[in-house]
C-alpha cells in the first residue's frame, strides 16, 4: 500500500519534461509502483497535447519536408542509440525491479559493487545529473541508522525493498519522500525485519549534524551518506 | 487562452492517418500528418529556444521520423493521437537537451517515459477516461490567464517552477498553487497532497 506520492505539481513537471532527469527517474520508479499516479500523469499529458495544438503554427520550409520524406524513403529507421548502461537484456528479469533501473542492475541487487560507507550503510552510485545531483542506491542494514543530517539541497528517496522510518513516518516499497533544507536533523532508521534498499537523488551534499557528524563533514567525498 | 482556430483535422482523421502509415506504410497519409504537425512541432521547439530555427527543424525531423517508425506502436484505445505526438515531441526534446549537455548524460527519455503496460481497462474506465479528456479540453480554455500562463511555461517553454517564479517575480509557492488550482479546475486532481 503506497502512502507517499509526489505532489501534483511535481507530476505536472514530470509530464511536461521540465524536471531534472535525476528527479524524473525517482518519479518514474514511483509510477511503476503506483497506478493512481500513472493515471494522473496520463491525464496531465493531455494538457501538453492541447497546449501544443494551441500554439501558433510556425512556417516549415519545403526543403525540410523533402528531407524528412527522403529519410523515410531511404528507410532510415535508426533510432538514437540509448544512453546509459548497456542495452543487453537483463539476465535476471526480476519483475520486482523497476524497468527503468534494469540497465544499471542487470543481475539483481546482490551483484552490484556496493561500497561500505558506514557500519550500517552501503552505497552504489548509478549516475550524475548535470545539476550536480547524484543518483545512488543505498542499502541500510536492518535496524541500521543513517547519521542525523541536514539537507543543503533537495533529497529524494524512493524505497525499493524493505522499509525505513524517520521522525515523520514509516515508508515502504514504492513510497517517495522529499526532504529539503527545512527538514532539520533528518535521521532515517531501517526497519528491524529486513535490509532497506532505496534509490536516492541528492541535489547537494547533506550536512551531518551532532558532534561527531560535524567532524566528518570535510571528509564526505565518496558518498553523500558517508559517516 | 485563445481557442484554437478550427483544426484542419479532427481526432478521428488523425487516428486513421496514423493507422494507414502503420499498416500500409502510406506515404500520402504521412505527408498529411507532416503538414498538420510539423508547424506545431516547430513552434513547440521555438517556445523553449526562441530564434533557434535549426534546433527546431531538427526536432520536427526527429519527431516525424519517429512517427513513421513507431506508428505501429500507436494504440488509439490508450491515447488520443495528439497526446501521442506530444509525448514523442517531449521525449525528443529531452534527448536533444541531454545530447547537448543540458541534462544528465546517463538517463534517456525512453527510460523515463516508455509506456507501462497497465492491465486492460474496463469499459467503465474507458468511458471515464473519455469523459475526463473532454473535461480537460473544455476547462483548459476557461482557465484564468495566470493559471494557463504557468501551464504554458511549464509545458511549452519547458521551464522549472523556480524559473517561472523568477521570471514572473512570484514566490515559488504561488507558482505551485496556480498549478494546483488549474489541475483542480481541469478535474485532473481532487484535493491533493503536499509533498
Amino acid at each position: 500500500m503506497i502512502r507517499h506520492h509526489p505532489s501534483a505539481d511535481r507530476l505536472t513537471a514530470f509530464s511536461a519534461g521540465s524536471l531534472p532527469l535525476s528527479q524524473a527517474l525517482c518519479i518514474r520508479v514511483h509510477l511503476e509502483h503506483c497506478r493512481q499516479c500513472r493515471d494522473e500523469v496520463e491525464r496531465m499529458n493531455q494538457i501538453g497535447a492541447l497546449l501544443l495544438n494551441y500554439l501558433p503554427p510556425a512556417p516549415v520550409s519545403d526543403s525540410l519536408k523533402a528531407q524528412v520524406l527522403a529519410s523515410i524513403d531511404a528507410g532510415e529507421v535508426q533510432e538514437a542509440p540509448a544512453a546509459g548502461a548497456g542495452t543487453a537484456p537483463p539476465a535476471v528479469n526480476s519483475s520486482d525491479l523497476p524497468r527503468c533501473l534494469q540497465a544499471w542492475i542487470p543481475e539483481g541487487f546482490d551483484k552490484l559493487g556496493w561500497k561500505r560507507v558506514s557500519p550500517s550503510i552501503q552505497a552504489v552510485k548509478l549516475c550524475n545529473d548535470v545539476n550536480g545531483s547524484k543518483v545512488e542506491l543505498l542499502k541500510i542494514r536492518r535496524g541500521g541508522k543513517v547519521a542525523p543530517h541536514n539537507h543543503t539541497g533537495e533529497e529524494i528517496t524512493l524505497v525499493l525493498e524493505g522499509s525505513f522510518s524517520d521522525s515523520q513516518g514509516v515508508y515502504g516499497k514504492g513510497d517517495i519522500i522529499f526532504r529539503n533544507r527545512d527538514d532539520k536533523h533528518h535521521r532515517p532508521i531501517a526497519s528491524q525485519d529486513a535490509d532497506c534498499i532505496c534509490l536516492t537523488a541528492v541535489e547537494a551534499p547533506i550536512q551531518f549534524t551532532g558532534f561527531f557528524g560535524r567532524l566528518f563533514n570535510p571528509f564526505i567525498r565518496r558518498s553523500h551518506y558517508a559517516c | 487562452m485563445s481557442n484554437p482556430e478550427t483544426p484542419t483535422m479532427d481526432t478521428n482523421q488523425l487516428q486513421s492517418l496514423i493507422e494507414q502509415v502503420a499498416s500500409e506504410r502510406n506515404r500520402q497519409a504521412f505527408e498529411r500528418l507532416f503538414e498538420h504537425f510539423a508547424p506545431l512541432l516547430k513552434s513547440y521547439s521555438l517556445a523553449r529556444d526562441p530564434g533557434a530555427h535549426l534546433v527546431a527543424d531538427e526536432l520536427v525531423q526527429e519527431v516525424l521520423i519517429k512517427l513513421w517508425n513507431k506508428a505501429h506502436l500507436y494504440d488509439p484505445v490508450k491515447a488520443n493521437p495528439n497526446t501521442w505526438i506530444y509525448t514523442l515531441a517531449r521525449n525528443c526534446r529531452i534527448d536533444y537537451l541531454r545530447r547537448n549537455g543540458r541534462y544528465g548524460g546517463d538517463i534517456n527519455a525512453d527510460q523515463l517515459f516508455d509506456t507501462l503496460e497497465d492491465d486492460g481497462r474496463s469499459p467503465f474506465e474507458l468511458t471515464q477516461q473519455k469523459r475526463i479528456a473532454e473535461q480537460i479540453h473544455r476547462a483548459l480554455s476557461q482557465l484564468p490567464v495566470e493559471q494557463s500562463q504557468v501551464l504554458a511555461k511549464t509545458y511549452m517553454e519547458g521551464k522549472t517552477q523556480q524559473e517561472i517564479a523568477d521570471e514572473l517575480n512570484l514566490p515559488l509557492g504561488t507558482v505551485k498553487s496556480r498549478i494546483r488550482l488549474a489541475l483542480q479546475k481541469l478535474e485532473i486532481i481532487i484535493g491533493g497532497q503536499t509533498q
